[in-house]
């Protein structure tokens, strides 16, 4: 009875563990880029029900992610199209494959825009089907702006921006 | 190969291995991986209160869940269980439905037990020292 209940207790602690990952901080002194009027980012939300975050064509994709769903529609105008490939496959790599609490970064060097995205929260619907909320941060000219949204998962292993 | 001196390895190792990104298992695989239940209890405790609540703990799991559904059909296959984490054992008694698999709502059912079973002060949270405390008895 004894060992049971110390091989269940190891079992459940098994559960909770995961490997320290080395979580990337976002890199920082990104600075005096002339496109960087963050400003603009604030009041632009555009709201969800955009595209999946892979599949088809890079720039139409990217700018739903970028522009529509996460960070409002004048963060494209401020960040180039490899800006954007490269945070589409952040979220896309985020939430398929990242653990809740752990950000997946990118960064242009030849920018020095920057951003991340760690999903928050993972749950299921009704018929089975997998969600995630997350929070995508972006630093743009040096200014961080944040967001927070849920994707849910697609038949066909996209993921789909719901809010 | 499974006697229950063995099993707590295992599950620590299999429990590493979710950490891993969804990809082909490594070659290393059977590398024994650094394990620090403190961590654990760190990333668990959301609100970094001090405790490891059932709502703390129903996220994290439905997390694990997550990663362990390698096919992302919504289900834990026993061959998906028994090349994760979970105890093959146990399928049998928490697939409460008879399919052949565990879902999300089976899976965390089974885990509020061992919730229980760990919480020896039965004050309804789990401490760090509880956590703790299960995991080194379990090495023994």
């Amino acid at each position: 009875m004894r060992r049971r209940r110390s091989t269940i207790a190891v079992s459940l602690i098994a559960l909770l563990s995961v490997a320290t990952s080395s979580c990337t901080q976002l890199s920082e002194g990104v600075q005096n880029n002339p496109k960087a009027v963050l400003g603009a980012l604030g009041g632009a939300a555009l709201g969800g029900g955009i595209a999946a975050l892979a599949g088809g064509g890079t720039g139409a994709i990217v700018g739903a992610t970028l522009g529509g769903a996460l960070l409002g529609g004048a963060a494209g105008h401020y960040l180039d199209n490899r800006d954007k490939q490269l945070a589409t496959q952040a979220a896309q790599k985020a939430f398929e494959s990242s653990q809740s609490g752990q950000p997946t970064v990118w960064n242009n060097p030849d920018t020095g825009n920057s951003g991340s995205i760690t999903p928050t929260r993972t749950y299921q619907l009704a018929n089975g089907t997998y969600c995630r909320q997350y929070q995508q941060t972006i630093v743009v000219g040096g200014q961080q702006q944040q967001a927070y949204g849920t994707a849910c998962r697609q038949p066909d292993g996209t993921w789909k921006i719901e809010s | 190969m499974h006697s229950d001196r063995n099993r707590p390895q295992l599950l620590i190792a299999a429990a590493l291995w979710l950490a891993l990104p969804l990809a082909a298992p490594r070659a290393d695989a059977q590398a024994q991986p650094t394990y620090d239940p403190r961590a654990a209890f760190r990333e668990t405790d959301t609100n970094h209160d001090g405790a490891v609540d059932h709502a703390e703990f129903e996220e994290r799991m439905a997390d694990v869940f997550f990663m362990a559904d390698v096919n992302k059909d919504g289900s834990l296959s026993p061959s998906e269980c028994s090349a994760t984490l979970v105890q093959t054992e146990n399928i049998t008694a928490a697939d409460s439905n008879h399919d052949g698999k565990l879902t999300l709502h089976e899976f965390e059912r089974a885990r509020l037990k061992e919730y229980d079973q760990t919480d020896t002060n039965a004050d309804g949270l789990l401490e760090l020292d509880e956590v703790v405390g299960a995991y080194e008895k379990g090495k023994q």
